[in-house]
């Protein structure tokens, strides 16, 4: 590693990355990990850097890669939330998924999106207002939380003041205004339900975490015997069989 | 089959006759098995009729189809295309849950 202190000047030298094992409890700053090199990720940072999902894209069914794909162009405008909204989802989406410079995966305009679409879970708590109300109620609550800590709004806020507020949204120790009328702990499981599906569908999200993708056709194209291998199988280093037969059969 | 007439074949037959019998033709896409489906009218008389073809409705059908049993499923919702409309994605399956959202 060559940089040392990030341009938050926070310190990259320890690169333990389980908080609970650091003295300060906190995470380290996510810029001690590799420059992407192949494909996106968000920030273009992560542990995989010469994984891209994508480049196995030929090897999906046309159904799945065009589910895929359309997450990947620019994403149309917000409909659901209102002008005076958008900024404090966006910081709020941010701070949860600690995306703070370009590339970003648009998890504000995905949660819009299905908010807007009426494309919701079919569940939700008793003592809970609809989703669509609860994500409402959040954002003006969010801001008034903001608001007794001296800022304009959410968004206007400091990443410092941005983070202190979100752990207490996590903690559901937020109190006053908003936050009585609502049940703080299923209000933030309603926010990171669709905030963390909506940023884990994304490819970029994949890429940052080394996971697989989809595993259709790919995998399920010659069951049955296991000597008959698929395209991208080699045959194992023995032909020895884990499953042995008792003796006499 | 002894170990040694086995490995002498080296995979030249096939497992012994188990429900890898009735897994997809692997050549074919699309829905096997459509054009040799049972198919009744409203006046045919039938040996059970399994009302919803979940996890469980499903199976119960295909296993009793196979010993013989004159079947019939009933299902509210909507019929999805194995190759068109399931994908190979969580986010891009939730369309296929059953959750009165529209």
């Amino acid at each position: 590693l060559t940089v040392a202190v990030s341009p938050s000047g926070r310190d990259l030298t320890r690169p333990d990355h389980l908080p609970h094992l650091r003295s300060d409890g906190e995470p380290p700053d996510p810029l001690w990990l590799p420059r992407q090199r192949a494909g996106a990720t968000p920030q273009m940072i992560g542990r995989y850097p010469d994984y891209d999902v994508l480049a196995n894209e030929a090897n999906w069914d046309a159904a799945t890669r065009a589910v895929v794909r359309a997450r990947l162009g620019d994403p149309p405008p917000m409909r659901f939330f209102t002008a005076s909204e958008q900024p404090t989802l966006r910081a709020l989406c941010d701070v949860a998924t600690g995306q703070d410079v370009e590339p970003r995966v648009p998890v504000a305009e995905m949660v819009d999106e299905k908010l807007a679409a009426g494309r919701l879970d079919g569940f939700r708590y008793a003592d809970m207002p609809k989703d669509p109300d609860t994500w409402r109620l959040m954002l003006r609550g969010l801001d008034e939380s903001a608001a007794r800590s001296g800022a304009e709004s959410f968004a206007a806020c400091n990443t410092e003041q941005q983070e202190a507020i979100f752990a207490a949204f996590a903690k559901a120790s937020l109190h006053g205004g908003v936050w009585d009328e609502l049940n703080v702990s299923r209000a933030f499981s309603v926010c990171m339900r669709a905030i963390l599906a909506s940023f884990y569908s994304h490819p970029w999200a994949w890429n940052e975490i080394g996971y697989g993708g989809p595993a259709y056709p790919q995998g399920y194209m010659r069951m049955g015997p296991t000597s008959v291998l698929e395209p991208h199988e080699r045959p194992g280093a023995t032909s020895e069989d884990p499953v042995r037969e008792e003796s006499g059969s | 089959m002894q170990r040694w007439l086995r490995d002498t074949l080296k995979g030249a037959t096939g497992p012994r006759d188990n429900d890898s019998r009735y897994l997809l033709d692997v050549h074919r896409r699309d829905l096997p098995g459509q054009e040799t489906m049972a198919v009744y009218t409203d006046g045919d008389e039938v040996d059970l009729c399994i009302v919803g073809a979940g996890a469980g409705g499903s199976v119960l059908a295909q296993r009793l189809a196979r010993e013989g049993w004159r079947v019939v499923i009933i299902e509210a919702g909507p019929f999805w295309h194995p190759d068109e409309d399931w994908v190979s994605d969580e986010a891009g399956s939730h369309r296929l849950y059953w959750n009165e959202s529209g």
